[in-house]
């Protein structure tokens, strides 16, 4: 994963330890901002929290094309000549020549790919025990309790059962990444050029 | 795949694998329909989970050391699988049959590759049941005019309960759904007609 490694636009990603940092305080941010919206504001301001687990997951990348995380997949945007929402990025709209909003991106090769796979294989294997043991207990809480009770607990918990869903996959993939050790190629040739001078 | 066969149907070829999906996402749509006409899913709705998971754990498999796949972990499983016939009971307790080969739960690379993708697509199905339920819990915070109050509730438990079983069983019948049919052993296939040259 070699393409954009900035959070937020500009916290830098690019060893392992700063990518670790990233994921712990994005959760944490996350958490301590949801539990502010439900006590502080009410069930109302909650309830916007919901969509927004989706951009606050692909802040991380992968969803986007502005993140640590290379994009996932080409139905978000076509990775061949870079368009976006059918804007061709060679050829932009005359409204938004000379702005640089489109940029090519290159294509995932096989690593990208697997670690994209893999990725999702752990996340989607993670989030099935939530899923188990909620099914498991959930009939002790609602077994008696009326449809609009079942349907408030059921959006209590869709909040973070969206914001570990959207975010999981990018999360793995930003923990488990080694550090890319430098070139010995790139950089002999320096050292060579060094000693010749 | 680590069985070829289900209820004794042979399940080597890539058609009888699909109908056998559309076998079970029929039978889980016709228990919906049937635990909704009972009691609206209330009580219903979590044994219909129950055999859902079931269902994913006896006969797709994948998640388990039973069914048709085999476990995505590659571990075998820690306790034997029940014995096929008395005789082979017989041989386990007497010792003659050790505990289950690691090799045949191994997963090779081509398999460890179809289990991760077919993840990652399952993933994207996922995703859009999660936006329609998006939708309901946020129209249930601000109800429109063009829905009644009351139906919302109802509406989000009727995509909660569906969601939650194609999530037990979505990449399971990807797999199933898209490996190509299974060559039999081309040394079996040869072993007949050598015993026939020798004689």
């Amino acid at each position: 994963m070699n393409a954009p490694r900035k959070f937020l636009l500009f916290i830098p990603a690019e060893t392992q330890r700063s990518r670790r940092a990233i994921v712990i305080a994005y959760y944490l941010v996350f958490i301590a901002f949801a539990i502010w919206l439900l006590w502080l504001r009410g069930p109302a301001r909650y309830a916007r929290l919901l969509p927004m687990t989706y951009f606050w997951a692909s802040m991380l990348g992968g969803l986007s094309f502005t993140g640590p995380v290379r994009l996932f997949s080409r139905w978000q945007r076509k990775f061949q000549d870079g368009s976006a929402w059918g804007i061709d990025g060679s050829r932009p709209h005359p409204y938004l020549a000379g702005r640089p909003l489109i940029q090519p991106i290159d294509r995932l090769d096989e690593h990208d790919i697997a670690m994209r796979d893999r990725a999702h294989y752990l996340a989607y294997s993670t989030l099935r025990w939530p899923a188990i043991a909620a099914a498991l207990f959930a009939p002790l809480i609602l077994m008696d309790s009326s449809p609009e009770r079942v349907a408030h607990i059921l959006f209590l918990i869709s909040v973070p059962v969206a914001a570990l869903f959207f975010s999981l996959p990018q999360a793995i993939i930003l923990w488990t990444e080694p550090d890319v050790e430098p070139d010995p190629q790139e950089s002999s040739p320096q050292t060579a050029v060094h000693t010749v001078s | 795949m680590r069985r070829t066969t289900v209820f004794g149907y042979n399940m080597a070829r890539q058609s009888a694998r699909r109908r056998l999906v559309i076998a079970v996402y029929a039978f889980l749509v016709v228990l919906l329909v049937a635990g909704w006409l009972l009691d609206h899913l209330r009580t219903t709705g979590y044994y219909i989970y129950f055999a859902g998971y079931l269902i994913s754990y006896l006969v797709l498999g994948g998640y388990g050391s039973s069914g048709l796949i085999k476990p995505f972990t590659g571990k075998p499983p820690r306790t034997q699988p029940m014995p096929k016939s008395l005789i082979e009971l017989e041989l386990r307790y007497s010792g003659a049959l050790g505990s289950p080969d690691p090799e045949e739960y191994r997963n090779d690379e081509r398999e460890l590759a179809r289990r991760d993708r077919v993840h990652y697509q399952a993933y994207q199905g996922i995703i859009v049941l999660l936006a329609v339920i998006w939708f309901i819990a946020m129209w249930e915070q601000h109800p429109p005019r063009f829905l009644p109050a009351g139906l919302l509730p109802i509406l989000l438990y009727l995509v909660v309960l569906p969601a939650i079983l194609l999530a037990i069983t979505l990449p399971q019948a990807i797999l199933l759904w898209t490996e190509p049919d299974l060559d039999s052993d081309p040394q079996e296939e040869n072993a007949p007609a050598a015993l026939h040259s020798t004689r």
